[in-house]
């Protein structure tokens, strides 16, 4: 039963709750796991500080051959000398024939300067010296004071009389030296 | 980091690679090019020649006697340009007149033959001149050719 004098006064204040003290065991839980976590990051920063061995790359296969490829190319083009890479070799393709005519017209050409020397002096020289003009290969010999003979003698021989017709010693080779050459 | 030593051998196959093709192709193209550029100048050397012989037959009715090689004719000297040498540097020139005295019945009007020569020091510049002048009449082989200007 309540006492009326009492009624009316305030309720008495409510009892502090006592504090929340954690136990041992959960103290004890929390520093084990805060050392693996720190085991864990040490682990971690070892791992990837260490330093990992360089990868060298492997050439693949289709470098070395290409190299080589390329190497037998360049030995091909040197010795060879193909044409299209160099350029047109001297004297490859001028036929036999070519020379044989082109050399009757030098000679040709020749006797005329000897003849000029015979119209100027009255005979013919006794050396091409005389007239300033040599062909390798030719050689001249003086026959009597008024004629001479000219001789190529490498390969195929060519002779000269002074007394020969010239269109016959010419031959063809006025068409041959008129056509030129060959591109 | 350790400093690196030497090429690996993938370096190696990518210079091997370009040299070869350097020495296989680029090179012999490069001095090729540069050989017709020579023989281009020396095409337009005869060219002037040519003109300047035709100048003075056109005034004398006759043509300057033969110079020796390298040597400008003194007749002609005034129809060509100033300073107009015949010895250049890769290759010299020689000026020809053969008076023809004797009869070829397929050139019966013959009486003159006026030839310029070229002797080069590499007879492919040769070889290039005579191809760039190929329809000329033309001959000789080697570092020597010959080509008839007038005459033919």
């Amino acid at each position: 039963m309540t006492d009326p004098e009492d009624e009316g006064a305030p309720p008495p204040p409510a009892p502090t709750p006592a504090p929340v003290v954690l136990p041992e065991a959960d103290n004890t839980s929390s520093q084990l796991d805060r050392a693996r976590m720190l085991a864990e990051v040490m682990d971690y920063v070892i791992k990837v500080s260490t330093p990992t061995p360089m990868e060298i790359p492997r050439p693949k296969l289709w470098v070395p051959l290409l190299g080589f490829a390329c190497m037998i190319f360049a030995f091909y083009s040197w010795g060879a000398r193909p044409e299209w890479i160099w350029g047109p070799q001297p004297d490859a393709a001028q036929a036999q024939a070519t020379r044989d005519a082109e050399m009757r017209f030098q000679m040709f050409l020749l006797a005329q300067r000897i003849f000029n020397y015979r119209r100027e002096f009255g005979a013919v020289p006794d050396s091409l010296a005389q007239v300033g003009e040599r062909i390798p290969g030719v050689r001249y010999e003086a026959l009597t004071d008024t004629s001479f003979v000219l001789r190529y003698e490498r390969g195929i021989p060519i002779i000269l009389y002074s007394t020969d017709s010239m269109d016959d010693f010419l031959r063809n080779a006025l068409d041959v030296v008129t056509a030129g050459k060959p591109k | 980091m350790r400093a690196r030593r030497g090429f690996s051998l993938l370096e190696l196959l990518w210079a091997m690679i370009i040299v070869s093709l350097l020495t296989g192709i680029a090179i012999p193209k490069l001095t090729d090019t540069i050989r017709r550029a020579r023989a281009a100048a020396a095409v337009a050397d005869i060219r002037v020649i040519y003109d300047g012989v035709t100048n003075y037959n056109a005034e004398y009715n006759s043509y300057p006697a033969t110079a020796g090689m390298g040597v400008v004719p003194r007749a002609l000297a005034s129809y060509l340009p100033n300073n107009f040498k015949f010895v250049k540097t890769d290759y010299s020139l020689q000026y020809n007149n053969w008076t023809i005295y004797t009869y070829v019945s397929r050139r019966p009007t013959m009486t003159n033959i006026i030839g310029i020569t070229i002797r080069a020091r590499d007879a492919r510049l040769t070889r290039i001149v005579q191809q760039l002048l190929a329809t000329t009449p033309q001959f000789g082989s080697g570092t020597t050719a010959t080509f008839i200007i007038i005459g033919l």
